[in-house]
C-alpha cells in the first residue's frame, strides 16, 4: 500500500514539475496582472495586515500577551497572531480555491488530454507562496527584535511541509468532491470558519481547556500553527504533537489523493 | 493503441450522490444510455486511421476515450508514448495569455519539459506563420491564427500517436495543405495518427484505414475507398427517404401574408427527392408557392448559404428575365431552379424570397416572402471526379508541354 500510492503519485507527476510551474506563476500572475504593484501586492497585503493587528492590539484592546522568546511590549500579541494566522490564511485560501479547481474548469477537463492531479496543488502552492511573503519579513522582524537567531528556524521548513501534505490531501478531497457534490463550495464557508476557530489561534494551545485538548492533538493545523510560534518565536518546537500531526497529515494526503484518483475517471462525464 | 471491447455507457443519475457513490464503488443504479456499443481498435506505428461517421455516431466519444479524457465503460485503451491531441482547436489556450506563453503551456501539458520547448519554439512558430502576433495576447487572434497556433504546437512536439477531431476542416487551404504534408512527414518517422473528420477526402488522402461508425456501432472497417463509399452510399439511402415539408416556424424573415411558401425540394436527375447530392450533380430546387393575395408580377428568387452563412449564390426569376406573369388569389405556382451542383462537400441552406413588381437592376416593389433555411441539402465528394478544394469546381482543363513544344503564350487550348 505504501509502496504501490508512491508509484501512483509518480505515474501522476513523473516530469510534470514544469507544468505545475507554469500553471502556479499563472495562477499569480492571473491574480495580479494589470495591478500597478504587480508582485508587491501579496507583501503589501501581509504587510498590512501584520500593522492593523499590532495596531488594533496594542492600541484598542491593550491586549498584553507573554510569549516566550519575545519581549514583553504592546506589540507582542500582534505579531503573535500574526505568525499563527499565516499558516492558517494560506490553508483556508488553498481548500476554498482548490475546491473549484476541477469543477471550475470543464474546458481543461473535457477538451484537452490535461494532467489533472496538478490542478488541486495550483492553489496549495499559489497560496503557500504567497503565504511566504508574510513568513521572511516576519523572521526578519523578530531577529531585529530580538538580535537572535534560532536555530529552530531550520525545523520550519519541515513544519512547511506537513502543512503542504495536509493541505494537498484536502485540497484533493474537496476538488473531487466539488464535482459531485456541487454544494461543497458553500458548505467549506462555515466549515473553515468552524476550523479557524476550533484552531488554538487567536488563543494559545494552554487556554483550550483540558478536556478539549485531545481533540487538538488530531487537528494537525493546530501543531502547525503552534510550531510557526515556537520555531519563529521561542526556539523549542513541540516534537510529539508535531510527530503525531505529520502521521495525521500524510494520512490525509493520501486518502485525499485517493478519493481523487478513485474518481476522476468520472470527472470528464458529470462536468 | 490497441483498444478492446472498449464501450461507453452514460448513466442519468436520479441525484447527486448516486453518482459519487457510483464513482466510488461503481454502484449500478440509474438508465444507461450507450454512446459506443464494445469495440476493438488498433493503430500500429505509422499508421494512420479515419473515423468515419455523421454527428452522434460516437465519433467524439471514441476519440477522447482514446486520448483518455474520457474513461471507457468497459474494456480497455493501451497507449504507448506522447499523445498530442486536438480534441477541440485551441481549448487548452488562456485567451488572456500570449501565444508564446500558450505555446509553452500547451506543450508542457503534452509533457515536454521546459528545455525541449525551448529548443522547438522557433520551428512552431514558424509553423504558425503569426509573426509578431505570437506576442500578443490570444483573445486578440482570429480564427485562422488560432487553428494555425494550435496545429502548429500539436504537430512539432514529435507525438507517438497524434489524434485530430475535424481541426483540419478550419483554416485556409494553403494551411489545411501544409499541415497534410506535416503530418505525412510524422507518419513517415513512425508517429501514428487517427483522424476524425466529416470531410471524406482528408480520409481518403491521409489515411491508411478506416472506420465507419453509426449510432454507437461499428459498422464496417476496410480500405478508406471501400468506407467512405458505403458512408455515401448510407447517406444517400437514408436521406432520400425523407420528404421534406417546411415547418411554418422555420419561415422567418418578412411575410406579409400575401404568399405562402408550401414545399420545397431538391430533386436529382432521376426525379427522387434528396438531401444529399454528389458533387458536379445536376439538381433541381422546387419551390412550390401559393398566392393568398393576386399580384401583377410575381417573382421568386433563391439564395444558397454555406455552413458559415456565406451566400455562394443567388439570383431570381426577374434577374433571369422570367416572367411569372399576374396570379390569382389561391393560385399555386411551382418554380423549379436547375443547376449544376460544383460545390465543395459540406452543408448548404437555401432561403427563399418571394417579391412582387421588378424594377432596375433586381429591385422589387413589395417584399412578399423571406426567409432563411427553408431547406438544406449536403455535397458529397465526387469520387469519380478530380480532387480539388476551394469552394466552386472550377472544372478545369490541363495540358502539358514540353521544351520545344511549347506554344506562345497566345496560343494556348481554352
Amino acid at each position: 500500500m505504501t509502496l504501490a500510492i508512491p508509484g501512483g503519485v509518480r505515474a501522476a507527476f513523473g516530469g510534470r514539475w514544469y507544468l505545475l510551474r507554469l500553471l502556479v506563476a499563472r495562477d499569480l500572475a492571473a491574480k495580479y496582472k494589470g495591478a500597478i504593484l504587480g508582485r508587491a501586492w501579496p507583501l503589501v497585503i501581509q504587510l498590512s495586515q501584520l500593522l492593523v493587528f499590532t495596531y488594533l492590539f496594542a492600541y484598542i484592546f491593550h491586549a498584553r500577551a507573554t510569549v516566550p522568546g519575545l519581549p514583553a511590549s504592546a506589540t507582542t500579541f500582534g505579531i503573535w497572531l500574526f505568525a499563527g494566522l499565516l499558516p492558517w490564511n494560506a490553508f483556508a485560501a488553498s481548500i476554498t480555491q482548490g475546491a473549484m479547481t476541477i469543477a471550475g474548469q470543464p474546458n481543461l477537463i473535457k477538451k484537452v488530454v490535461f494532467p489533472l492531479a496538478l490542478l488541486p496543488l495550483v492553489p496549495v502552492c499559489s497560496a503557500f507562496l504567497e503565504s511566504l511573503f508574510g513568513v521572511v519579513p516576519l523572521i526578519a522582524i523578530v531577529i531585529a527584535w530580538t538580535h537572535a537567531v534560532h536555530s529552530s528556524l531550520m525545523l520550519l521548513p519541515v513544519v512547511m511541509g506537513i502543512q503542504l501534505l495536509f493541505t494537498s490531501g484536502i485540497a484533493y478531497a474537496v476538488a473531487a468532491l466539488t464535482v459531485f457534490l456541487r454544494d461543497t463550495p458553500q458548505a467549506l464557508g462555515p466549515l473553515i470558519l468552524l476550523g479557524f476557530y476550533a484552531t488554538p489561534i487567536v488563543y494559545s494551545f494552554a487556554m483550550v481547556p483540558t478536556a478539549i485538548r485531545p481533540f487538538e492533538v488530531v487537528n494537525p493545523m493546530a501543531a502547525i500553527v503552534a510550531s510557526y510560534r515556537d520555531t519563529i518565536f521561542s526556539g523549542t518546537p513541540h516534537l510529539a504533537s508535531l510527530g503525531s500531526a505529520a502521521a495525521i497529515s500524510a494520512i490525509v494526503a493520501l486518502a485525499g489523493f485517493a478519493l481523487f484518483r478513485r474518481t476522476r475517471g468520472a470527472f470528464a462525464d458529470v462536468l | 493503441m490497441r483498444a478492446q471491447r472498449v464501450s461507453k455507457t452514460y448513466r442519468r443519475f436520479t441525484n447527486q450522490w448516486h453518482r459519487l457513490n457510483a464513482a466510488l464503488f461503481g454502484d449500478r443504479t440509474g438508465e444507461d444510455f450507450t454512446a459506443l456499443e464494445p469495440l476493438d481498435l488498433s493503430v500500429a506505428r505509422g499508421e494512420a486511421l479515419g473515423i468515419i461517421g455523421r454527428n452522434g455516431s460516437g465519433k467524439s466519444t471514441l476519440l477522447k476515450m482514446i486520448a483518455g479524457v474520457l474513461t471507457p465503460t468497459t474494456g480497455t485503451i493501451e497507449r504507448h508514448g506522447r499523445i498530442s491531441a486536438l480534441l477541440e482547436l485551441g481549448s487548452g489556450f488562456n485567451p488572456e495569455f500570449t501565444g508564446r506563453e500558450n505555446v509553452f503551456f500547451s506543450a508542457a501539458v503534452i509533457g515536454m519539459s521546459q528545455a525541449e520547448i525551448a529548443e522547438r519554439y522557433e520551428s512552431i512558430a514558424a509553423f504558425a506563420e503569426l509573426g509578431d502576433f505570437i506576442d500578443q495576447p490570444v483573445k486578440t487572434y482570429s480564427s485562422g491564427m488560432f487553428v494555425r497556433l494550435a496545429f502548429a504546437v500539436a504537430v512539432n512536439v514529435d507525438p507517438d500517436l497524434m489524434i485530430i477531431d475535424e481541426a483540419l476542416a478550419v483554416g485556409d487551404v494553403y494551411f489545411q495543405q501544409k499541415c497534410f504534408e506535416r503530418l505525412r512527414e510524422l507518419r513517415s518517422r513512425g508517429s501514428s495518427l487517427i483522424f476524425v473528420s466529416h470531410d471524406s477526402g482528408a480520409i481518403h488522402r491521409l489515411c491508411d484505414t478506416a472506420i465507419l461508425l453509426d449510432r454507437g456501432k461499428l459498422l464496417m472497417s476496410g480500405t478508406p475507398k471501400s468506407v467512405i463509399a458505403a458512408y455515401e452510399t448510407h447517406l444517400i439511402e437514408e436521406r432520400d427517404a425523407i420528404r421534406r415539408h417546411v415547418p411554418a416556424e422555420l419561415l422567418q424573415g418578412v411575410e406579409r401574408d400575401e404568399a405562402v411558401l408550401e414545399e420545397v425540394h431538391v430533386v436529382r436527375g432521376d426525379g427522387s427527392v434528396t438531401e444529399a447530392v454528389v458533387s458536379d450533380e445536376r439538381v433541381s430546387i422546387r419551390f412550390t408557392l401559393r398566392f393568398l393575395v393576386a399580384q401583377d408580377d410575381p417573382h421568386v428568387g433563391f439564395k444558397i448559404r454555406d455552413r458559415f452563412g456565406m451566400v455562394l449564390f443567388e439570383t431570381n426569376t426577374y434577374c433571369m428575365n422570367e416572367v411569372i406573369g399576374p396570379v390569382d388569389v389561391g393560385e399555386r405556382v411551382a418554380v423549379d431552379f436547375p443547376f449544376l451542383a460544383s460545390l465543395v462537400q459540406g452543408d448548404y441552406t437555401i432561403s427563399i424570397g418571394i417579391a412582387n413588381g421588378g424594377f432596375g437592376e433586381g429591385l422589387f416593389k413589395k417584399q412578399l416572402v423571406y426567409a432563411h433555411e427553408v431547406g438544406h441539402f449536403k455535397v458529397l465528394r465526387n469520387l469519380q471526379g478530380i480532387m480539388w478544394s476551394g469552394i466552386v469546381n472550377l472544372q478545369p482543363g490541363v495540358y502539358v508541354y514540353r521544351n520545344a513544344d511549347i506554344p506562345d503564350v497566345g496560343k494556348a487550348l481554352l
